[in-house]
């Protein structure tokens, strides 16, 4: 595997070791090894050999089959003792490619063992295993090489000069796609699609052929752009928002989508929608001003190569994919790039199903905000909150809100689910959330604080909160419940911090609003007992909080 | 391509596979010379040679290779 190393250096910026020459087992055994004594390691990459795995296997019995799969068992130990040791580490295996082709041709059909069978089990063992904890992820290699050919990344030469598998191209395409992993992993995935509409929703222009004249059916060049609609739509599940962005007439687009019974999109699927005759930059802005997300969480897609030159030349943060010339590639050049390469994913939370309807119902408190003064507005909303305590089934999420979260954030702290599970069984920390909702709607958990330090003086190592939520004074009343949690827990003092970014300046503060005293720059320290009485003045009384 | 730009690029390979300043690299130099030229170190040095010059060079080829004198030699045949 060594041929990867500069791969991996310049895709993902970081440098690999490699155990000695089939030394990864003996490594992973000896605790004294470099695996376990470098702490410069955060990732283990796991990747089986498929051809060296059957070796020699003759025909395929049952002794066979299980020593093999027994061998696949024993590895999968020797890593859950690595784990074990090394809970910091994120381990990456690979599903093992084997050769599509073997002497025993078509004999699956007969054989009660047979080629087929067994690879099949061998994958399947490895797949089930990296279910099992949250920082072991699979690096579905099989899938890769199926997209790329078999053909393209193995190079017999090498092999036999020394032991190295694939070509370049092998390992190149290796270290891109695990990089693409680690992203999914971090959560790196973009919020926003926002798609134009003549020839890219449908085919042909809707000002000049009116609503019959659109190619969009179940047949011949129709299906192209029901499919295209479909696989866009398909991201709704993973928590993606849709907005329109086209030069059309706003009525004329609204009755398509009334009357046409072959749009896959709902017209309310889109939660924004610019239709007009403005230039399409100005209503990208708006767009993601009005979400209140960064330009650069937007993917996109438009049929026309001068408005796609435009947006990337205007506004470089956003994503402007090159579609493909043919238009029958939509669908599949969505699928297997745009998506892969834009929303992956590793983990799906609650959430996600509902983000649109979430924005939805912010939008609707913001619009009914500007009537009413602050304190009429809030109690109006009739705010209900639930605080969760070192609560394991809501890690997923307090990690993603630590990814995610840049505004309302004290320190900006990264956390991965293993680093929120360390928190959690360390017996030093305390991980809390908050969840929101009021008469538009529930929120789900917006808010996540991380206490270090318990055994001592404790530290507020984490405090953010969804920007969706500020304005509210929803991030006193967190930090008032969690101080009176510590209090339960006879703690007097406590120390925080304030990092400041270039997008976190709102909370900036927030500690010396709340009661803190500033030690030194950004360092601040307070009595529990003190702040509590000050921010009971601010929290809004008739908001009920349950712990 | 004429011989000074082949020379140019094997030694360009050379320095960025191994690691070798260019003005440590002449034309003499040996396997044995390179420190990080090892079996490994070969099969890097000819699959970096195989994707910048997008050429594919034989299995025979390359096991004969030893030198620089031989590299170049060997690219003056393939990418002429």
């Amino acid at each position: 595997m060594n041929p990867v190393g500069p791969y991996i250096e310049s895709t993902m910026g970081c440098t690999a070791y490699f155990p000695g020459y089939n030394q990864f087992i003996n490594e992973l055994l000896n605790t004294e090894s470099p695996l376990y004594t470098k702490n410069e390691i955060q990732i283990l990459f796991l990747h089986l050999d498929g051809e060296e795995l059957l070796k020699d296997a003759f025909y395929f019995s049952q002794y066979e089959e299980d020593s093999l799969l027994k061998y696949i068992e024993n590895i999968l130990q020797y890593l859950s003792l690595f784990l074990e040791k090394r809970k910091d580490v994120i381990v990456i295996i690979s599903t093992v490619l084997f050769p599509p082709f073997h002497y025993t041709t078509h004999l699956y059909n007969s054989l009660e063992f047979s080629y087929r069978e067994l690879t099949q089990k061998i994958n399947a063992k490895i797949t089930s295993y990296a279910k099992i904890h949250s920082h072991i992820l699979l690096f579905d290699f099989e899938r890769i090489v199926a997209l790329f050919g078999y053909r393209q990344i193995c190079d017999e030469k090498f092999w036999y000069l020394g032991k190295i598998r694939y070509n370049n191209i092998g390992f190149q395409l290796l270290a891109g796609e695990l990089h693409s992993l680690l992203d999914a992993y971090r959560g790196k995935s973009k919020k926003v699609l926002v798609v134009d509409l003549d020839n890219t929703l449908w085919g042909g222009v809707l000002g000049e052929e009116g609503v019959d004249g659109l190619l969009l059916s179940e047949d011949g060049e129709g299906k192209i752009y029901r499919d295209f609609q479909k696989a866009l739509r398909s991201l709704k599940n993973m928590g993606v928002l849709f907005a329109v962005n086209s030069k059309n007439n706003e009525s004329d687009v609204r009755e398509l989508f009334d009357i046409h019974p072959m749009m896959v999109f709902k017209y309310d699927d889109f939660i924004i929608k610019k239709i007009n005759w403005e230039n399409k930059a100005a209503n990208m802005i708006a767009i993601a001003e009005e979400l209140n997300l960064g330009l650069d969480s937007i993917v996109f897609i438009d049929d026309s190569s001068v408005e796609r030159e435009m947006i990337r030349r205007e506004l470089p943060d956003v994503v402007v994919p090159e579609m493909p010339g043919d238009k029958t590639m939509l669908k599949k050049w969505f699928l297997s790039e745009v998506i892969y390469q834009f929303f992956p994913k590793v983990f799906l939370t609650p959430d996600d199903a509902h983000k649109t309807q979430q924005y939805q119902a912010n939008i609707q408190r913001t619009h009914s905000k500007k009537n009413l003064n602050l304190a009429e507005f809030i109690s109006g909303l009739k705010i209900k909150l639930q605080l969760f305590k070192n609560d394991a089934s809501i890690k997923n999420r307090i990690a993603q809100l630590t990814q995610k979260t840049n505004q309302f954030n004290l320190r900006t702290q990264r956390y991965t689910d293993a680093d929120i599970e360390n928190f959690l069984k360390s017996g030093t920390a305390m991980v809390y959330g908050i969840s929101y909702e009021d008469i538009f709607g529930k929120e789900g958990i917006i808010g996540a604080a991380i206490i270090t330090n318990m055994e001592d003086t404790c530290f507020i190592d984490t405090f953010l909160m969804s920007c969706r939520i500020i304005g509210r004074d929803i991030e006193y009343q967190f930090l008032h419940a969690i101080l009176n949690d510590l209090q339960k827990q006879k703690k007097e003092e406590i120390t925080a911090q304030f990092i400041p970014t270039k997008k976190n300046a709102l909370a900036e503060s927030f500690y010396i609003t709340a009661g803190f005293s500033e030690q030194k720059s950004g360092l601040y320290i307070g009595v529990i007992r003190n702040i509590k009485n000050i921010l009971s003045k601010k929290v809004i009384h008739g908001i009920i909080i349950n712990e | 391509m004429n011989d000074q730009e082949i020379r140019t690029l094997v030694f360009a390979i050379v320095k960025d596979v191994f690691k070798v300043p260019l003005s440590n690299i002449h034309i003499d130099m040996k396997q044995d010379d390179i420190n990080e030229w090892d079996s490994l170190g070969h099969i890097r040095l000819f699959m970096t040679l195989e994707e910048r010059c997008k050429i594919k060079i034989e299995f025979e080829d390359i096991k004969n290779t030893q030198s620089i004198h031989d590299l170049i030699n060997l690219l003056k045949i393939y990418i002429r």
